[in-house]
């Protein structure tokens, strides 16, 4: 989307590709069966890239097709069209239908229920040390011992944790444990499903500055799926906001937020409580916004070097 | 500086005029195998006549043990071991079942955190407006149709949609179908129980604008109970903020906002990213909710506390007032004087 942007300080260097390349990807999802039968487009030719070292936040409603997005760069999910170029490899192209043991040592996932993505039956010590004898060369216990140390630490979570059960962590813990689970692997990019919004509040900005903080020392990359724009303002470098399968508008985050383009950001952004308004506002009816206009022939205005916006479309006479 | 509105809001929950809602020294306990565990302990506060007051904090801190017990809901192995509950003068801790059954929502009404999964699915919206009246009010079923019609409009919802099924609205639909069920006896007191967490942000601020508007309107109080701390201040007149069963501040919300007095209000004031302004680095709290049935001793948030001496941690702060409608339970906020220890015989 934005043409490569000048590094930020503190952050590796910045290869000149792209590390995600997603060109046109759409999915459509087909409900029903015979005489009934309907598609529904989930995704609706997306394009975006996600350089190294960089945290792209993916924002929308439910049921705008952001959690679809993120499914099909897992490879949890096919995708009826377009592209996606990881590390200049054609993905769906090269490779065959499922996952490789290779992709996933690329590309990890964390979920947004810590409660549901650790298995109840196992130590913490568990769930680390399987990718890192699946992925890693053999290691030897000793040197597997020291690997989940530092990982633990990486994540802020003491190693005495190592030997207890997940019902025995707090939510924000559990979290700690599959981003982890996740950085076993030494993923170029893990895909953030709402991590934090079945966290109590308190301890969300915890997980988030972690977030920030494996980009700013270790360089991963990021897909951060959310709908509190607030929080991807607070992290992610670009932000991208979808709207019924659409791209919408991306851009730089606070570049973004300070100056919305699209009606449906606008409306967005309108909705997000503020402690220091007086009034609540009424968002404007949804009809009167984008959701309801019809697609655009998908055509970008650039509104700056890193700010873009879809046309919206004339409203039909 | 408060404008003169600002204060009249702020004064409404003090006021000379009683309050609608006059929770005293109130205290739940839970029966476990290890012990009981007090949920609720020694929480006083009141809620006036028109008045939003708000209830904030972390999950498990009590907050919605408090709603439930207003509602006279809880069941074992929940206990009210302590305090009273004052409805519009009546201790509703006295009441029997029969009373409690007539004054739940007539008196008052609970919108619950699901609210919109509440609804009978196999039964219209119509029917169950209807339901309402006819079990209350002994209305005739024709009579209690056109209430329901009415009030469908209140909440902005076309009265054709008597005849759908819950499944036939969106959830925000179903969401204010619920608020409108809840105030179908005119109740003095809504209480709600975080009412759009489970809604998208948008549909969340149509909700709120909505209970808003109708607050306005018809006067009711409302026991307002949320996570979220903007939009409890963007909604609620007074409120208080609870931690581990206790209030720890209570204050006009905008003056909350602008000078939170006790550290844990600080921290979660500090735990919302803004959307303005420069990106600055946010801290949040440690990460470790204390475990109810071993309290801390003294304060009991001394183990989180950035700024905790020595004394924090045999020493619990009552919540004293510090300035005028502001009252906090911390030993370090200036001035704040413990009352003198009761001298023993």
């Amino acid at each position: 989307m934005s043409p490569a942007r000048s590094t930020s300080p503190g952050r590796p260097e910045t290869a000149t590709a792209p590390l995600v390349q997603v060109r046109n990807l759409s999915k459509d999802y087909h409900l029903g069966s015979f005489p009934f039968r309907s598609t529904v487009r989930a995704v609706n030719d997306v394009s975006f890239d996600i350089n190294h070292g960089e945290i792209v936040a993916l924002v929308g409603e439910s049921g705008s097709g952001k959690s679809t997005i993120a499914r099909i760069l897992a490879r949890l999910e096919q995708p009826t069209g377009g592209q996606l170029i990881i590390g200049g490899q054609d993905i769906f192209a090269t490779e065959r239908r499922g996952a490789s043991m290779k992709y996933r040592s690329k590309v990890q996932m964390v979920f947004q229920d810590p409660f549901g993505s650790l298995n109840p039956a196992h130590r913490i010590e568990h769930f680390l040390t399987r990718p890192l004898q699946l992925h890693g060369e053999n290691d030897s216990p000793r040197a597997l011992k020291l690997k989940l140390r530092e990982l633990m630490a990486t994540v802020g979570l003491g190693e005495q944790m190592l030997d207890r059960y997940p019902h025995q962590l707090s939510g924000g813990q559990r979290q700690r444990v599959a981003i982890a689970r996740a950085l076993a692997v030494e993923p170029e990019i893990i895909l953030a499903d709402e991590p934090t919004s079945m966290l109590d509040v308190s301890v969300r900005i915890g997980i988030l500055n972690l977030m920030r903080k494996l980009r700013d020392e270790r360089g991963v990359s990021m897909l951060y799926i959310t709908h509190d724009l607030a929080s991807a303002r607070y992290i992610a470098d670009t932000t991208m906001v979808m709207c019924a399968g659409d791209l919408v508008e991306g851009g730089e985050s606070i570049e973004l937020m300070a100056a919305p383009h699209h009606p449906y950001t606008q409306l967005l952004l309108s909705a997000v409580p503020d402690a220091r308004r007086t009034q609540t506002v009424r968002p404007p009816k949804r009809d009167a916004t984008a959701r309801n206009t019809g697609r655009g022939n998908g055509e970008r205005i650039a509104l700056s070097e890193s700010h873009w916006a879809l046309k919206v479309p004339e409203p039909a006479a | 500086m408060e404008t003169l509105t600002e204060q009249d809001r702020a004064n409404i929950g003090r006021t000379a005029a009683a309050p609608v809602l006059s929770v005293k020294n109130l205290q739940v306990q839970y029966a476990a195998e290890s012990g009981n565990v007090t949920a609720v302990d020694d929480v006083s506060f009141d809620i006036g006549a028109g008045e939003v007051f708000g209830l904030a904090g972390e999950s498990g801190c009590g907050k919605s043990t408090i709603a439930n017990a207003v509602m006279r809901l809880l069941q074992t192995p929940a206990k009210i071991t302590g305090g009273s509950i004052e409805l519009a003068g009546r201790n509703l801790l006295d009441l029997g079942e029969e009373e409690l059954r007539r004054t739940r929502w007539r008196d008052v009404a609970m919108v619950f955190q699901s609210a919109m999964n509440s609804l009978n699915p196999v039964m219209t919206i119509g029917d169950q407006i209807v339901d309402v009246f006819t079990t209350h009010e002994r209305m005739p079923k024709k009579a209690a149709r056109e209430r329901a019609a009415e009030l469908l409009k209140l909440v902005d919802i076309s009265p054709d949609r008597l005849k759908s099924y819950p499944h036939q609205l969106s959830g925000g639909m179903r969401q204010r179908a619920v608020i409108a069920i809840a105030l179908a006896l005119k109740p003095s007191l809504l209480i709600m129980d975080e009412p759009t967490t489970a809604l998208d942000v948008v549909v969340q601020q149509e909700i709120m604008h909505q209970i808003k508007e109708l607050q306005q309107r018809l006067g009711f109080s409302i026991l307002f109970i949320t996570h979220d701390i903007s939009l409890m201040v963007e909604l609620s007149h007074r409120m208080a903020v609870m931690y581990a069963g206790k209030l720890v501040e209570v204050a006009p919300s905008k003056d909350m906002l602008e000078n939170p007095l006790h550290p844990y209000t600080n921290a979660l004031m500090g735990a919302f990213p803004p959307l303005t302004g420069p990106r600055v680095e946010l801290t949040g709290l440690p990460d470790a909710p204390p475990n109810m049935a071993h309290p801390p001793t003294g304060c009991r948030f001394h183990p989180r506390c950035p700024l905790a001496i020595d004394e924090c941690r045999t020493v619990a702060p009552p919540l004293l007032p510090k300035t005028v409608n502001h009252d906090a339970a911390c030993l370090l906020v200036p001035g704040y004087v413990l009352p003198r220890e009761r001298s023993r015989p």
